[in-house]
C-alpha cells in the first residue's frame, strides 16, 4: 500500500525537465556599455559585446574603442584610456553632482552618445540603529534614518546593505561579502511599485516627502546561520539620476521575471541609443556598523 | 443606429413575407369561367390570387371546363377544380404552387409533442423528425419539444437520433395532433455521429457538432471520465492549449472567446486539476452542441463559438443510482421521480478528487521529520442538482444548480523547543477558483406551433489566493505573537433573465425570437489583517455593467434542396456611463445540387464584453477576467466560412475554409505584467487586431462496430498591436499550423469496447531570448541580461499524444458494472508545458523543456443500478 501511494503521488505530481535544442537565429553583436558614474570618483566604463544566447564562450570585451567626455558646452574634458579587459578609465575626471556630461564612444566606425545629468547632493542622517524583532523574525537589525533633498526636482534613491561575515569551513575561516535582503513596512518604501522587484536594492522616489525631512525605517536579518557570523553591515544610501533609476528598476524587474515562464519579457531602459547597457550617475553615502 | 433599424425592418419584412406565403392558400377569390380550357382557368386564378402555378402540361386535362366561385378560399377553389381530375397541389415555395397527379385531400395539420428516452423518460434534444418523403422536417429543441406542420392527412413520420433506434410511425390525420414519442436505446448497434445529421434534406450544418449522452460515452474513459471538452478538442477547427489546459481555441480565437453554457448559464473556467477534467460530469450530461460558424442569433457574448451543454432532467420512471470509484476521483449520481406519477423528477450528482489525501500520505512517508513538514496538495469537488416538475404535457418548470471549487495549497510549519523558549511558526498559501450556477427555467407550449421559455439564472466565478502566517514565541518571561493574513479575490457575478419564443408557422419555417438582460458585476478585493481569523477589506475594484439583448432568427427551407438560416442579434452594453451598441447579423446557406453533395456558406458577426488577460505563455487559472470599458473596448469579430460535404453510406467527408477578423483583442503592454490588485489595470493593457484563416477537413464513419473520425486543420493565426512588437504582426500563441486528431472506437461485444485517440499539433509559439550580455557594475554585477527578439518568435516541439481506454461491462439482473482501464499519453511523449533558459550541470546556458504529464494509467469501477 505504501509503495502504491508513493508511486501514485510521484506520477501525478512530478513534472519532467529535458534539455532541448533550439535553433536560435544568429544576430549581429551589439555594443554593451556598463558605467556607474559616481560623484567624486574617477570615471570608469566597461565595454563588451552581446552574444548569442546559447554561446557559452566568455564574454567578449571591447578594447579598441575611443571614449571622449564632454561638458554640456561641447568642450572636451578627457579621453579615457583603455585599461584592457574592456575597461576604460579617466586619470583626472571626477563627475560633480548636478553637472551634465556627454560621452562619445567610437567603435567599429559607429558613434554612440550618452547624455547624463548627475543627481544632486542630499542630506541623510542615521537617527538610530538597533536590533529587534521584525514580522516574527528575531536577530533583525533595524535602521532609522532621515533623508532630505531638493524641493524643486524629482529625486530618486536606493538603499543597499552589504553584510560581511565570517564563515567557518572545517578548520578554515573565510570572509563572505553578500548583499542582504532588506525588509520594511515603511509605506514610502513599499508603496513604490518599482521597489518590489529587488529586496537587495530598495528603490524609491521622493514623491511623498519632496523637500521635507523624512524618517525611514528598514533593516535586514543578521541571524547567524550555517556557522556564519556577521561582522559588519555596510549601508549604501544612493541618489540616482532619473536615467539611473529607470535603468536599475528595469534591470531588477528583468531579473525578477527572468526565470518566470508565465511573465512578459522585460526590456531594459538604458540611456545609449543603438547600444545596450547604461552609463548613469549616482551619489552614494556609506555607513558601517561593526559587530565585532 | 439607422443601419441596425434598417436591418430590423428587413427581418420584420422577411417574417411577414414568410407568413404570407403560408397563407396563400387562404386567399379568397371570386371567379366565373364557362367552357374554358384548364390552362385558361389557371391563368385567371394566377391573376386574381397573385400566385404562380407550376405543372407538367401532360397532366393537365384537355377539354373545356367551367367554374363559378364567389369569395372562396384558394385551397377550396383548387380542390373543386383539380380533384375531379385526380390532381393535387402543394406550395413549392413562396407563392409558387405545384400541381401534381396526387389526388389527395389538401389539409393542413400540426403534429407536436415531446420526444423522450423510453427507459428514463428523459426529454431528448436534437431528435430528427421528418416525413418519409423528407418534405417536412424538424429537430426537437432544447426542451425535447417538436412541432411539424403537414399538408397531408396520411403520413409516415420518422424519429431518428444517434444512440437510439429510429422509429417510424404512420397514421391518418383528421385534426392537429399531440404526439409524445419514446425512443429506445440502441445499445448493440450504436449509431454514432458527431457531425449534425446529413441525409436527403439540406439541414446539415458543417459548423455544428453534437454529442449526446450516448455518443459521449464512446470517447476513451480516462480517470473515470469521458470528458466533454477533451472530445470537442478532437474536432476540426478546434485546438487545445497544452497539457494542463482544457480551453478550446476555435478558428483562431482564444480560450475566452467560447460561450460555454451549462443549462443556458455561462461557465467561465471549465477545468479541474489544471485541465485533467472539465467541470462537466459525464454522468449528468445529456447533450453537448458546439457551434463555430453561422451560429443561431440567440447566442451572444463571445467571438468564436458556443458550447451548449444540457444536463439530464432525472429519470421519471424509477430511481437510478450510479457510483464510480477511480484513482483520482470518485463520483455518485442519483436521479429519479419524486412522486409515483413521475411528474416531478430530481437529479443529484457529486464528485471529489482525493489527490490531497494521496499526496499527504506520500509526503508523510517521504518527509517524516515533523519539524519541516512542507505540504503541497490539491483537490477539487463539484455538485450538480436539478428538480423538474411537469404541470401538464405543455408546461414544465425546472431548477438546476452547479457548484464546484478547486483548491491548491502549500503549507509549512515549524516548531522548536529550547530550554526556557518555545517557538512555533506556520504559513499557508492557497490558490482557489470555482464556478457557481443557479438556473430557473419555465417551458410552456402556448399552441401547437408556438412554444415559449423563460429563464432566470445567476452565475458566479471566482479566482483568488490567500496567504497567512503565524509566529508564536513563548519564553519564561514574555510572549511574542505575530500574524498576518492576505486574501485576494477576483470575481464575476452575472444575473440573467430572458424570454424566448419559438414559432413554426409551417414545416419549412421556424422563427425564434427573444429578449433578455444580463447584469454583470466584476469585482477584485484585497483583504488583509494582523489576525488569521478576521480580515479587513483594504482595496476593492468594482465594475457594474448591464447588457440588453434581443434577437430574431429564421430557419427557412426555401426549396427541397435549399436551406437558409438568417438572424439578427442586437445588444446594448452599458458600463460606467458608456453605451456600446452592436447589431450582429448571422447567416448560413445550404444548397444540395445533387444527391450526396452539399455546398454551404456562413457568416457571423459577434461581440464580446469581457476580456481574458492571459500571461504570455500558457492559460492557467491566474488569468484575469476583465470587463469591457471605454478604454478596453468590446471585442468584435467577423467570421466567414464555406465548404463542401459529401456522404456515402456510413461515411461523411467535409471540407471547409474559414476566415476570421477580430478587433479590440487585448494583451499586456510591453513591460507590463500580472495585474493582480492594480486599480490602474487599463494602463497596462493594449488593444489590437487579430486575423485567422484556414482549412478544415473531417472524415467520419458513423455506423458499425468500428466507428470514429479523422479531423485535420491547416490554419494561420496572427495578432497585431501598435504597442507590442514594434507594431509588427506576430503569430498568436495558439497559432497551430497543423492539427490532426484521430478517434477510433470498436465494440468487440456487448461486454467489451475500446477506444483510442491520437492527436498531433504543431508546437505552440513562445518568445525566447536570442542574445545575452552581462551587467559589469553595481549590485547586479555578473547577472545575465537577455535580449528578446520578435514576439512569439519560436515554436515548442510538436505536440502529440496517444490515449486509449477499454470498458469491460457486466450486466446483472439489477445492476450493470463497468470496469474502465485507460492510459493517458500511452507512449510517454514529453510534450513541453513551457520552455525555460537554465544553466546545466556544466554551467552552460541551455533551453530546458518542462513537461507535465508522463504516461498515466487509470482504472475506474462503476456500478449503475
Amino acid at each position: 500500500m505504501r509503495k502504491y501511494l508513493i508511486y501514485t503521488a510521484c506520477v501525478l505530481i512530478i513534472s519532467c525537465k529535458k534539455e532541448i535544442a533550439v535553433n536560435i537565429v544568429e544576430r549581429p553583436a551589439s555594443l554593451v556599455v556598463n558605467a556607474d558614474l559616481n560623484a567624486d570618483s574617477l570615471i570608469e566604463i566597461d565595454l563588451s559585446l552581446t552574444q548569442n544566447i546559447i554561446d557559452n564562450n566568455p564574454e567578449k570585451k571591447v578594447n579598441d574603442a575611443v571614449i571622449e567626455v564632454f561638458r554640456k558646452d561641447s568642450s572636451i574634458l578627457d579621453v579615457l584610456s583603455a585599461q584592457g579587459f574592456g575597461k576604460y578609465k579617466s586619470s583626472v575626471l571626477k563627475p560633480k553632482a548636478g553637472n551634465e556630461y556627454l560621452l562619445r564612444i567610437f567603435h567599429q566606425n559607429k558613434v554612440y552618445w550618452v547624455d547624463e545629468i548627475m543627481p544632486d547632493t542630499f542630506d541623510v542622517n542615521i537617527i538610530d540603529t538597533s536590533r529587534g524583532v521584525f514580522q516574527g523574525k528575531s536577530s533583525f537589525f533595524q535602521y532609522r534614518l532621515d533623508i532630505k533633498n531638493d524641493f524643486f526636482k524629482d529625486n530618486f534613491f536606493s538603499f543597499r546593505i552589504k553584510r560581511i561575515s565570517q564563515k567557518i569551513k572545517g578548520t578554515d575561516t573565510v570572509m563572505v561579502e553578500e548583499w542582504c535582503d532588506i525588509e520594511t513596512v515603511d509605506f514610502i518604501l513599499t508603496e513604490n511599485p518599482d521597489s518590489r522587484f529587488s529586496k537587495k536594492q530598495l528603490l524609491f522616489t521622493d514623491q511623498y516627502f519632496r523637500g521635507i525631512r523624512q524618517e525611514l525605517k528598514f533593516g535586514c536579518s543578521i541571524a547567524d546561520l550555517n556557522n556564519q557570523k556577521t561582522l559588519k553591515l555596510i549601508l549604501y544610501v544612493s541618489s540616482h539620476s532619473k536615467n539611473g533609476y529607470n535603468y536599475f528598476t528595469s534591470v531588477n524587474e528583468h531579473l525578477f521575471y527572468q526565470n518566470d515562464p508565465f511573465s512578459q519579457p522585460t526590456l531594459l531602459k538604458g540611456n545609449i541609443s543603438n547600444a545596450y547597457g547604461a552609463a548613469v550617475g549616482q551619489i552614494t553615502k556609506l555607513y558601517e556598523i561593526d559587530f565585532k | 443606429m439607422l443601419k441596425s433599424a434598417g436591418l430590423y425592418v428587413f427581418f420584420v419584412l422577411v417574417f411577414f413575407r414568410a407568413n404570407a406565403q403560408n397563407d396563400v392558400l387562404n386567399t379568397r377569390i371570386s371567379l366565373k369561367a364557362k367552357k374554358q380550357t384548364m390552362v385558361e382557368i389557371l391563368n385567371a386564378i394566377e391573376l386574381k390570387a397573385g400566385v404562380t402555378f407550376n405543372y407538367n402540361s401532360k397532366i393537365i386535362p384537355t377539354g373545356l371546363h367551367s367554374i363559378n366561385v364567389k369569395d372562396e378560399e384558394l385551397s377550396n377553389v383548387l380542390v373543386q377544380l383539380l380533384k375531379p381530375h385526380k390532381l393535387g397541389f402543394s406550395i413549392l415555395y413562396g407563392k409558387n404552387i405545384v400541381i401534381t397527379k396526387q389526388a389527395k385531400k389538401i389539409s393542413k395539420y400540426t403534429i407536436s409533442g415531446y420526444v423522450n428516452d423510453e427507459i428514463s423518460g428523459e426529454k431528448l434534444i436534437g431528435v430528427s423528425i421528418h416525413s418519409r418523403k423528407g418534405t417536412e422536417t424538424c429537430l426537437s429543441n432544447q426542451d425535447g419539444f417538436y412541432s411539424l406542420t403537414m399538408f397531408s392527412d396520411s403520413i409516415q413520420l420518422v424519429f431518428e437520433m444517434p444512440g437510439y433506434q429510429s422509429r417510424t410511425m404512420g397514421f391518418k390525420l383528421s385534426d392537429n395532433l399531440v404526439l409524445n414519442v419514446q425512443l429506445k436505446d440502441e445499445f448493440s448497434e450504436l449509431r454514432y455521429t458527431v457531425s449534425s445529421k446529413l441525409d436527403d434534406r439540406p439541414s446539415y450544418k458543417p459548423d455544428e457538432f453534437h454529442f449526446n449522452g450516448k455518443t459521449l460515452k464512446q470517447l476513451p474513459v480516462l480517470f473515470g471520465e469521458s470528458d466533454v471538452m477533451k472530445g470537442l478538442q478532437l474536432l476540426p477547427g478546434v485546438s487545445s492549449g497544452n497539457d494542463g489546459t482544457i480551453g478550446l481555441n476555435i478558428r483562431g480565437g482564444g480560450p475566452d472567446q467560447n460561450l460555454i453554457l451549462l443549462d443556458d448559464v455561462p461557465i467561465y473556467n471549465p477545468s479541474h486539476i489544471y485541465g485533467f477534467f472539465s467541470v462537466f460530469n459525464s454522468d449528468v450530461v445529456k447533450d453537448v452542441k458546439l457551434l463555430k460558424g453561422g451560429m443561431n442569433a440567440r447566442y451572444n457574448g463571445r467571438l468564436s463559438s458556443v458550447v451548449d451543454v444540457r444536463t439530464i432532467d432525472g429519470n421519471n420512471k424509477k430511481l437510478k443510482l450510479q457510483a464510480s470509484l477511480g484513482l483520482l476521483s470518485s463520483k455518485i449520481t442519483l436521479d429519479g421521480p419524486i412522486f409515483k406519477n413521475g411528474k416531478t423528477t430530481f437529479l443529484l450528482a457529486a464528485r471529489r478528487s482525493y489527490l490531497d489525501i494521496l499526496s499527504n500520505a506520500a509526503q508523510k512517508i517521504w518527509t517524516p521529520d515533523a519539524n519541516s513538514p512542507l505540504r503541497t496538495s490539491y483537490y477539487f469537488y463539484d455538485a450538480n442538482g436539478k428538480i423538474k416538475h411537469s404541470f401538464s404535457q405543455k408546461h414544465q418548470l425546472s431548477f438546476s444548480f452547479y457548484t464546484g471549487q478547486d483548491n491548491t495549497f502549500t503549507k509549512n510549519s515549524f516548531s522548536a523547543k529550547d530550554p526556557g523558549k518555545t517557538i512555533s511558526e506556520r504559513d499557508r498559501q492557497t490558490v482557489f477558483w470555482g464556478n457557481r450556477v443557479f438556473s430557473l427555467r419555465d417551458h410552456h407550449v402556448l399552441a401547437p406551433k408556438l412554444s415559449a421559455w423563460v429563464n432566470a439564472s445567476y452565475s458566479s466565478y471566482d479566482f483568488g489566493n490567500e496567504s497567512s502566517y503565524e509566529y508564536n514565541e513563548v519564553t519564561d518571561s514574555s510572549r511574542t505573537f505575530n500574524a498576518y493574513n492576505y486574501r485576494f479575490v477576483s470575481r464575476i457575478n452575472n444575473s440573467i433573465a430572458s424570454y424566448n419564443l419559438e414559432y413554426k408557422p409551417a414545416s419549412s419555417l421556424t422563427l425564434k425570437a427573444g429578449v433578455g438582460l444580463v447584469y454583470h458585476v466584476f469585482q477584485r478585493d484585497v483583504f488583509t489583517s494582523d489576525s488569521i481569523i478576521q480580515k479587513e477589506l483594504v482595496n476593492t475594484n468594482q465594475y457594474y455593467a448591464m447588457e440588453y439583448n434581443s434577437y430574431l432568427d429564421a430557419a427557412w427551407l426555401l426549396r427541397r434542396n435549399i436551406r437558409l438560416n438568417a438572424g439578427l442579434h442586437y445588444v446594448q452594453y452599458h458600463i460606467s456611463g458608456n453605451d456600446f451598441n452592436f447589431t450582429q447579423p448571422r447567416f448560413s446557406f445550404n444548397y444540395k445540387p445533387v444527391k450526396n453533395l452539399l455546398l454551404h456558406a456562413a457568416f457571423q458577426r459577434t461581440a464580446q464584453f469581457l476580456h481574458l488577460l492571459t500571461s504570455n505563455t500558457i492559460g492557467i487559472p491566474i488569468d484575469m477576467w476583465l470587463p469591457s470599458t471605454n478604454i478596453a473596448r468590446p471585442e468584435t469579430a467577423n467570421t466567414y466560412s464555406g465548404g463542401i460535404s459529401y456522404y456515402k453510406g456510413d461515411f461523411v467527408f467535409n471540407a471547409e475554409a474559414f476566415h476570421k477578423e477580430m478587433s479590440n483583442v487585448i494583451d499586456y503592454k510591453e513591460q507590463a505584467n500580472y495585474i493582480g490588485t492594480d486599480n490602474n489595470w487599463e494602463d497596462k493593457i493594449t488593444l489590437g487586431k487579430g486575423r485567422a484563416y484556414g482549412y478544415e477537413f473531417l472524415a467520419e464513419k458513423r455506423n458499425g462496430k468500428t466507428k470514429g473520425w479523422v479531423s485535420y486543420t491547416l490554419s494561420w493565426n496572427f495578432r497585431q498591436f501598435d504597442k507590442i512588437n514594434g507594431g509588427k504582426e506576430f503569430p498568436y500563441k495558439y497559432d497551430r499550423r497543423n492539427n490532426l486528431a484521430v478517434l477510433i472506437s470498436h465494440e468487440f461485444s456487448k461486454r467489451l469496447d475500446a477506444s483510442l485517440t491520437w492527436v498531433y499539433t504543431t508546437g505552440a509559439n513562445y518568445t525566447l531570448p536570442e542574445q545575452v550580455y552581462f551587467v559589469n557594475s553595481g549590485l547586479q554585477k555578473g547577472n545575465a541580461i537577455y535580449i528578446y527578439g520578435d514576439r512569439n518568435n519560436y515554436k515548442f516541439p510538436d505536440y502529440h499524444r496517444l490515449d486509449f481506454g477499454l470498458n469491460f461491462k457486466k450486466f446483472k439482473k439489477h445492476y450493470t458494472r463497468v470496469l474502465s482501464v485507460g492510459v493517458y499519453n500511452a507512449y510517454n511523449r514529453q510534450n513541453p508545458f513551457y520552455v525555460n533558459l537554465a544553466y546545466n550541470a556544466e554551467g552552460k546556458r541551455v533551453f530546458e523543456a518542462v513537461s507535465l504529464f508522463p504516461v498515466l494509467p487509470s482504472i475506474n469501477y462503476k456500478v449503475v443500478f
